[in-house]
């Protein structure tokens, strides 16, 4: 239902949406960014972004999708704006999955996600919502303004990508 | 479920379980000033609308000269300014297409689609009138740069892309034609880290050679050319110094592009640069965190000559000029170029956090005449992509 929202109330709300939704959005900005703090200044620009929007939201349950989208595009505009730099030298951290960053305990993640961030962009990006958010087909599709239809060839071919390289049958012969 | 998607779904788990909720940051404080802002200018809207109307009216003043005589007196006191004449179109790189646009009405007059795979990293005015020069790379993960010439028509229409060269294992990082004469200027960088990493080249009667770039990290964001051909303006990551403006050489000698060019470190590091025809003047962007100054520069010098515009910068953000940061300042973001002449300047900022949201104003630069140009393209990336 269609709710208009008050001004008196509009801080307080966001406020909260921010506690709810910002260490999500940050996780899977940094799944897709690579480096935590690049993802949290995504995640607060997106914020900034929805304030802006604020008063003229009528629709409240929207308002996830909306920081959802906003945190897809603030990643590509990172990856353009340092399309070359990106490839070459880090601008912040290692990648969260680099050896360098050791965050992550496994050399099999490690090697997985090493994997997804050589995919192109929309495939990387359609994987994480799918296989990190789970979102289903249809969201994931109005997140990314494609067709359900596209999302479901993207998944086939990014996974069709990585079984290549990532040889599935290997875990369970070890 | 399968194997393959267990172990995705497990290794993205891992990744984002090294956020720890508790060392999330706060929200940040001009957020909240944010929401409060929008509901004022909720109520000031109405107050500000008489102040937009003297805004558009000057703006229609000087973009076609056609405005009421009264309305110009109501709008400023001073004479009415004279009315701006810019190359018809401008064209936009957004990455997926170029698109070409009526520069006057704003409307979008055509659109041309880079080759299949590819996606465009660079548009320029090329050596001839109505020729164009774009770049290329390939859309998908792997690296090969490609250069095209193309031509737009007396109404805008684009010619199909004429395969100039391509630099595989290479992204193209700028373009720029030499006016006058069947020479450009290109830039790539390799994508693999081991040196030598790309570099500069001109190609065509007013040269065919290369400068490299020597060490790991130097690459080129724009090219602009002299008349002559004799001297690039480059703004240029340099191993070390780091972000600096630097003036290429074209007869010099030296193998690497930093050999080969002189640096101006008292011009601000810019996105991008544009030089006048001649070679004396440097047009460059820079920002003091509340005000987006586009000048005019001595090359011999480096000396401030004119201020062209300021823009009054409405996010936070961004480093000192020269940083890392400050290169990229997330409240001011400023793309120039000039057309085949070198009359006319070409600017487009970024006022707010957002890339995608831009300003076009057009200069001629013989009268100092402005106007703001009603094109917002989404340029969702920094670099030279505007031509005229």
């Amino acid at each position: 239902m269609a709710v208009k929202i008050s001004r008196a109330e509009t801080a307080d709300e966001v406020d909260e949406l921010y506690r709810q939704q910002a260490v999500s959005m940050i996780r899977l900005a940094l799944l897709l960014t690579g480096d935590r703090a690049t993802a949290e200044d995504v995640v607060q620009d997106a914020f900034l972004g929805l304030c802006r929007r604020w008063p003229g939201l009528t629709d409240p349950t929207k308002a996830v999708s909306y920081l959802r989208t906003s945190v897809i595009n603030g990643c590509r505009d990172v990856h353009r704006a340092r399309r070359v730099a990106w490839l070459r030298r880090p601008p912040h951290d290692p990648p969260v999955w680099s050896a360098e960053a050791a965050a992550i305990d496994g050399e099999d993640r490690r090697e997985v996600l090493a994997a997804v961030a050589g995919l192109a962009q929309r495939q990387r990006e359609v994987l994480a919502l799918r296989f990190y958010l789970d979102l289903s087909y249809g969201e994931i599709a109005a997140a990314l303004s494609i067709s359900q239809g596209t999302v479901a060839s993207t998944i086939s071919r990014a996974l069709a990508i990585l079984a290549r390289q990532l040889n599935p049958q290997r875990r369970t012969s070890e | 479920m399968n194997d393959l998607e267990d172990r995705l779904r497990d290794a993205y788990r891992a990744a984002a379980d090294t956020i720890d909720p508790a060392t999330v940051p706060s929200p940040p404080v001009s957020m909240r000033r944010r929401v409060n802002f929008s509901q004022r200018m909720r109520i000031l809207t109405p107050l500000a609308a008489a102040a937009a109307v003297a805004v558009v009216v000057t703006t229609t003043t000087l973009a076609g000269g056609t405005a009421p005589r009264h309305h110009v007196r109501t709008a400023r006191a001073r004479p009415a300014a004279p009315a701006v004449v810019l190359p018809p179109f401008t064209l936009a790189d957004v990455g997926s297409s170029l698109k070409v646009y009526d520069t006057r009405t704003g409307a979008r007059v055509a659109t041309l689609t880079p080759p299949a795979g590819q996606q465009f990293e660079d548009v320029a005015s090329g050596g001839s009138p109505g020729t164009y020069l774009a770049a290329t790379g390939l859309s998908a993960s792997a690296c090969h740069a490609y250069f095209y010439q193309f031509h737009l028509s007396a109404t805008g229409q684009p010619s199909p892309l004429t395969f100039l060269r391509s630099v595989p294992g290479s992204q193209p990082t700028a373009v720029v034609g030499i006016p006058g004469s069947r020479s450009y200027a290109y830039s790539t960088v390799h994508c693999q880290t081991a040196p030598p990493n790309g570099g500069v080249g001109i190609s065509g009667p007013a040269g065919n050679r290369t400068w490299t770039y020597p060490t790991g990290d130097d690459y080129t964001f724009s090219l602009a050319a002299t008349a002559d051909g004799r001297t690039l303006a480059l703004s240029f990551y340099v191993y070390g110094p780091g972000f600096q403006d630097m003036l290429l050489n074209t007869q010099s000698s030296s193998p690497t592009a930093a050999g080969a060019s002189r640096a101006l470190p008292s011009v601000p590091v810019s996105d991008t640069l544009a030089i006048s025809p001649d070679g004396r003047t440097l047009y460059a962007c820079t920002s003091d965190g509340t005000t987006g100054t586009l000048a005019s520069y001595s090359t011999a010098t480096g000396a401030q000559l004119r201020v062209l515009h300021q823009w009054p910068v409405t996010a936070s953000g961004g480093g000192a000029p020269g940083t890392d940061s400050g290169y990229m300042s997330r409240g001011f973001s400023c793309q120039v170029s000039t057309d085949l002449t070198g009359r006319y300047l070409l600017a487009a900022v970024s006022l707010d956090n957002k890339l995608d949201h831009w300003t076009i104003t057009g200069f001629d630069l013989q009268t100092g005449a402005s106007a703001t140009i009603p094109v917002r393209p989404h340029l969702p990336y920094l670099g030279g992509q505007l031509a005229w």
